[in-house]
């Protein structure tokens, strides 16, 4: 793992996006999807806000689907690989602040990165969520920026699949922070973003959160990122 | 399991992990597979359910309209140097500059760290008659 902190004061922690592109059918991430329950439980590196999100690739569902997957967050993990200049795309496979990448399991590599990704500063960013009406009324605050995307992604915090068929067949597959939908909602203009949304609410039950981040869509490197579990 | 992901070996992703040759005769061809070390490839004999199975296909229907390839052994997952073997039966005979045959792989490789989505390969074996 990343290794346990026992802290005895309170630091301040920099947020950072831990996102794991993972598939119900491939039979190498389990232990990736372990890893990122225990990165979003333990949040091991003391100067971290460690934000993790779990986005499900359709390209595993050949013969059974998974459920989380979709199309959108297959392309998300396409648009990493051209930005980051990697060969191609697979599971499971953590991306770093949008920046850094490495095998969804490598703890010590994932904890060099995020390390790395500490280095550079970040601006805070703000951001309320409420269930009214079968919406989410989402709102996102932060001063900079201009020019980025800002994204909000709902997350279930944590779902079990029993799997039936695949690689993957008779085992119970528990992820945390699963995307269930990821939505734009503006562009960073001028010096302050602040910007209210009705998010319509995915076909979730009641545990999940909300991940809004800005993104340099040139670089994918995250510039701010906060969220509001309900 | 927090402790036993520290001891895993970790190595870098190796994102391209099988390469294939062909070669043979108008009698039989030889689809060779070299998997990468870590690295298993998803034989013929994959059932359905999870990863797809290997598939080969020729263009040439006209002259190859079928083929049953068989592979080493019945394992549903292959490592190292595997050869397919292609037993041909053309229909028409070989044109004396030779025939051009093309064959569209689709497969699945996977090691017990990462998974790669199907693949598509085009490999092509020229044949000569014969007398040629």
């Amino acid at each position: 793992m990343l290794g346990l902190c026992l802290c005895s004061q309170a630091q301040p922690r920099t947020p950072i996006l831990v996102e794991l592109f993972t598939a119900e059918g491939c039979g190498a991430c389990p232990p990736a999807d372990e890893l990122i329950t225990a990165i979003d439980q333990i949040q091991p590196i003391p100067t971290a806000n460690l934000i993790v999100l779990s986005e499900h690739v359709t390209y595993w569902d050949t013969s059974s689907r998974d459920r989380f997957a979709s199309t959108a967050l297959t392309n998300r993990q396409l648009g990493y690989a051209k930005l980051l200049k990697i060969e191609g795309v697979y599971t499971p496979q953590l991306i770093i602040d949008g920046q850094y990448e490495c095998t969804g399991g490598n703890g010590p590599e994932a904890k060099r990165l995020i390390l790395e990704a500490l280095k550079q500063p970040k601006p805070q960013m703000e951001i309320t969520a409420n269930r009214i009406n079968g919406k989410i009324k989402t709102n996102v605050s932060f001063f900079g920026l201009s020019g980025a995307t800002v994204l909000v992604a709902i997350a279930e915090n944590l779902a079990e699949t029993k799997v039936s068929k695949g690689e993957n067949a008779g085992k119970t597959l528990k992820h945390t922070a699963v995307v269930r939908a990821l939505h734009t909602i503006g562009t960073a203009e001028g010096l302050r973003f602040d910007t209210t949304v009705d998010l319509p609410m995915p076909p979730i039950v009641d545990n999940f959160r909300v991940v809004a981040f800005v993104q340099d869509s040139k670089t994918g490197r995250i510039l701010a990122v906060a969220q509001s579990k309900l | 399991m927090f402790y036993s992901l520290l001891l895993l070996a970790y190595f870098a992703p190796n994102l391209n992990p099988v390469q294939w040759t062909l070669t043979g005769t108008p009698k039989q061809l030889v689809l060779h597979a070299s998997i990468s070390e870590h690295y298993k490839l998803y034989s013929l004999t994959k059932p359905k359910g999870g990863p797809i199975p290997l598939e080969i296909k020729f263009r040439e229907t006209n002259y190859v309209p079928a083929i049953h390839p068989t592979q080493p052994n019945p394992a549903h997952q292959l490592s190292g140097e595997v050869d397919f073997t292609i037993p041909l039966k053309l229909i028409k005979p070989i044109p004396a500059e030779g025939l051009q045959l093309h064959v569209d792989l689709r497969y699945q490789s996977c090691s017990d760290q990462i998974c790669l989505p199907p693949t598509r390969r085009e490999l092509e074996v020229t044949l000569h008659s014969a007398s040629h």
